[in-house]
């Protein structure tokens, strides 16, 4: 599995932290250690040094204290007194004397340091001892001191006439440890006997003992060869009975300082003791009671300083890791997070999350590369944006194109049924122009007709007075004069019923409606009209109509005007049927002639004003008649047949809406 | 035989006061003529008739206002209204300050029959 980058920033700076860390460490560890241990043996070697120093002082103060006893003349005198005794050359009661007067002398030199004292002649007879008093008689050479330290120091001061310090052995005799310096006694030049002290073993150990500067573990150990073994011969710190019990083997571990010690080599060194333990030694050669003296102590104790040292050491290197660890980790996370952030940004944006920020204040690459991102984001936005600006407006366009498609096919649609809407439109324009014109005509004609006409009846009403007065004067008179004052008086109407459609027609006043029965107007507008007698009228067909609201004079006006149409298409005689009846709510009037009919291309504008087909009239007559059918809110339709007669029928509503 | 009326004809157009005035006459009636309003007043104020023949559309002063002031001064006198205009308004106004008949001109000179045989 790969590592995380944060793992591999984390590795890389441990290993580069540590890597020096530890090296440097570990040559510390080890100079430290070889000074720490050169110190420590320097302190110890410097010890033992003194130490010796002790000892060999020790012993040249007492070899020093028996040379300067052994020369006093008292020595001397007892030697001989008690020599002469033992060869009997002297009486009982001279021994008596002799120890009266050497004995006690003799005892007080043993406060120097010694515990027995012995006086022998120059050939070895043991003449005094001062503890031991059996020995005296005794010869120091014979065999019951055979191989003692006495008897060798004995020798040794008979042959070199000096003063010598024996070994530091088990003295057989009395099998304790024991170390003797023997001296010659002189006289003059000549030596006349031999003086020996029992050095006081307390006086020895008293320096053995003295652990100043040895902490709590060091001790001094004095040692001697036996046989195959080396053997301690004082007191030990850690084993008191140690004293000429405790031996170990030549060639043994723990033997190896005091032999080099025995071997009188001087040096120092790390082994193990007597106890298994690891020590720190320094070995001298105590040459007068040829001795070894080792100087040692725990290494633990001695190097505990050096202990300490190691465990700050490892305390600081330990800390010096946590710390690098920390660090490291607090790096690692304060590059990966923007790393993570940046990722993180990477996938919100890839699923399609432009608004997202990854927003770092951060001044490092990372940070840079954060703030390329969000801007990238952005301009990403501002694209996608644009794209969908650009997707709207291509469906819009295509939409725009449908549009313009379907235009197209209406339009392709409409230029084929053009030529016939075209014609549609232009017949519509033409009745519409028509109309328009015909509807201008009109008012112009209202207004002339209106004046025209009211001036003309002024003199019609002259010339009708005249008339008047004119067959009054001559009612017997000429038949031919009586004839034309009749023609006169007709044609009077006749004028003056032009001028009234005229005025009528144009006046086109709103109809003032009143109830009133339709029938009986239809029978009294009949009944007012002067009708040829060829003509037969037909009124049978008259329903029964419920009284509705119109205008009297205008529906007389009508019924007048379709009736004199009627009559005028009957010159020849015929049949006026004049019907009504009530269907849905209207009634319908028809008037009915059996004349000489419309022809179809004219009866489209037989409403027309002005519009006529005959040699005489105003053309008004059928227009008035259509507007006061439409100002009374109905129809008129006419039905008609060349040759066989015309029907117009008026249909009006029963009731008028309301308004 | 119809009683002697006098008639007062007020018309603006001296061809109808002048034909209306002779037909009068020779029906046997007592005839005056004024050719405006303001002459028949005076002359309803110098004698009474019994009838007046008042134009409505004349200048100065309209028939229906002579016909006011004529009415004010003889309130028995009988009035026919003559228009050659169908003036809606006028005609109602007669009508309704008692004017016997409105006329419209030209004259259907019989239908005064029933009127002077009223007097």
């Amino acid at each position: 599995m790969p590592l995380s980058m944060g793992k591999k920033i984390l590795l890389s700076l441990l290993v580069v932290a540590l890597i020096p860390l530890g090296v440097a460490g570990f040559i510390m560890y080890r100079a430290t250690d070889k000074a720490m241990k050169q110190e420590v043996i320097a302190g110890l070697s410097a010890l033992s040094a003194s130490t010796l120093e002790h000892f060999v002082d020790y012993v040249n103060e007492k070899e020093s204290t028996v040379s300067l006893l052994s020369r006093t003349p008292v020595v001397y005198k007892a030697m001989q007194g008690y020599e002469r005794v033992l060869k009997q050359q002297s009486p009982a009661d001279d021994f008596a004397a002799l120890e009266r007067s050497y004995r006690p002398l003799l005892r007080f030199y043993t406060h120097f340091g010694f515990s027995d004292l012995y006086l022998f002649s120059t050939r070895g007879d043991i003449v005094f001892s001062l503890l031991e008093k059996e020995w005296v008689g005794h010869n120091i050479l014979g065999t019951y001191f055979e191989g003692t330290e006495l008897a060798v120091v004995f020798k040794r001061a008979k042959k070199s006439s000096r003063t010598e310090v024996s070994e530091f052995k088990i003295f057989q005799p009395t099998k304790k440890p024991a170390a003797f310096i023997a001296a010659p006694i002189m006289k003059g030049r000549a030596v006349v006997g031999f003086m020996a002290f029992k050095l006081n073993t307390v006086g020895l150990y008293q320096h053995v003992k003295d652990y100043s500067g040895l902490g709590k573990t060091g001790e001094i150990v004095l040692a001697a060869l036996d046989g195959k073994d080396i053997v301690f011969v004082a007191p030990l710190r850690h084993d008191p009975e140690a004293a000429f019990r405790r031996k170990v083997r030549l060639g043994s571990m723990a033997a190896l300082p005091m032999q080099h010690a025995l071997n009188k080599e001087e040096g120092a060194g790390i082994s193990i003791d007597y106890r298994g333990k690891s020590i720190v030694a320094v070995w001298k050669y105590f040459a007068p009671m040829r001795l070894g003296l080792v100087i040692k102590q725990d290494t633990s104790e001695a190097f505990s300083l050096f202990g300490d040292l190691r465990r700050w050491l490892f305390i600081v290197a330990g800390l010096t890791l946590l710390f690098v660890l920390a660090i490291s980790a607090l790096v690692a996370r304060s590059m990966t997070r923007p790393i993570r952030a940046l990722h993180e940004g990477a996938e919100r944006v890839g699923a399609g999350d432009l608004s997202y920020r990854v927003g770092t204040m951060q001044r490092d690459e990372i940070g840079q590369l954060s703030r390329a991102f969000d801007e990238m984001t952005l301009n990403l936005k501002r694209i996608t944006a644009s794209r969908d600006d650009l997707d709207r407006e291509i469906a819009e366009r295509k939409q725009a194109e449908t549009k313009l498609r379907q235009s197209e096919e209406k339009l392709l649609e409409y230029s084929k049924n053009l030529e016939t809407m075209v014609d549609k439109r232009t017949t519509a324009l033409k009745a519409l122009q028509r109309k328009l014109i015909m509807k201008e005509k009109l008012a112009a004609i209202g207004q002339l007709s209106s004046s025209v006409g009211h001036e003309l009846r002024n003199p019609l009403g002259v010339i009708g007075n005249s008339v008047y007065y004119l067959n009054m004067k001559l009612k017997h008179g000429d038949a031919t004069v009586a004839k034309h004052l009749d023609i006169l008086s007709r044609e009077v109407r006749r004028s003056n019923r032009i001028i009234s459609d005229l005025l009528d027609f144009s006046r086109a006043r709103a109809p003032a409606l009143r109830l009133g029965d339709i029938n009986l107007l239809l029978k009294e507008s009949v009944s007012a009209m002067e009708i040829e007698d060829n003509i037969t009228v037909n009124m049978s067909c008259m329903a029964e109509v419920p009284s509705f609201a119109f205008d009297g004079d205008q529906m007389h006006q009508l019924i007048v005007n379709l009736i004199t149409n009627a009559l005028q298409a009957m010159p020849g005689g015929g049949h006026l049927t004049l019907k009504t009846e009530v269907q849905d709510g209207s009634v319908l009037i028809s008037i009915e002639d059996s004349g000489v009919g419309i022809p179809e291309a004219e009866r489209d504008r037989i409403f027309d004003p002005l519009y006529t087909t005959k040699a005489r009239g105003t053309g008004l007559g059928l227009s008035i008649v259509k507007g006061i059918v439409e100002r009374h809110g109905g129809r008129i339709t006419v039905k008609s047949k060349a040759g066989e007669g015309t029907t117009f029928t008026v249909r009006l509503p029963l009731e008028k809406e309301a308004g | 035989m119809v009683k002697k009326c006098s008639v007062l004809i007020v018309d603006d157009e001296p061809g109808m006061t002048e034909t209306l005035s002779d037909i009068f006459l020779e029906m046997g009636h007592d005839v005056a003529v004024a050719a405006d309003g303001f002459e028949a007043i005076k002359m309803v104020r110098k004698r009474s008739f019994d009838l007046a023949l008042i134009d409505i559309k004349m200048p100065g002063m309209n028939g229906v206002e002579a016909f006011r002031e004529i009415k004010a001064i003889c309130p028995s006198i009988k009035v026919v209204m003559m228009t050659a205009f169908a003036l809606d308004e006028l005609i109602e106004e007669a009508r309704s300050l008692g004017a016997v008949d409105v006329f419209i001109k030209p004259l259907q000179i019989d239908k005064m029959g029933p009127i002077l045989a009223m007097m």
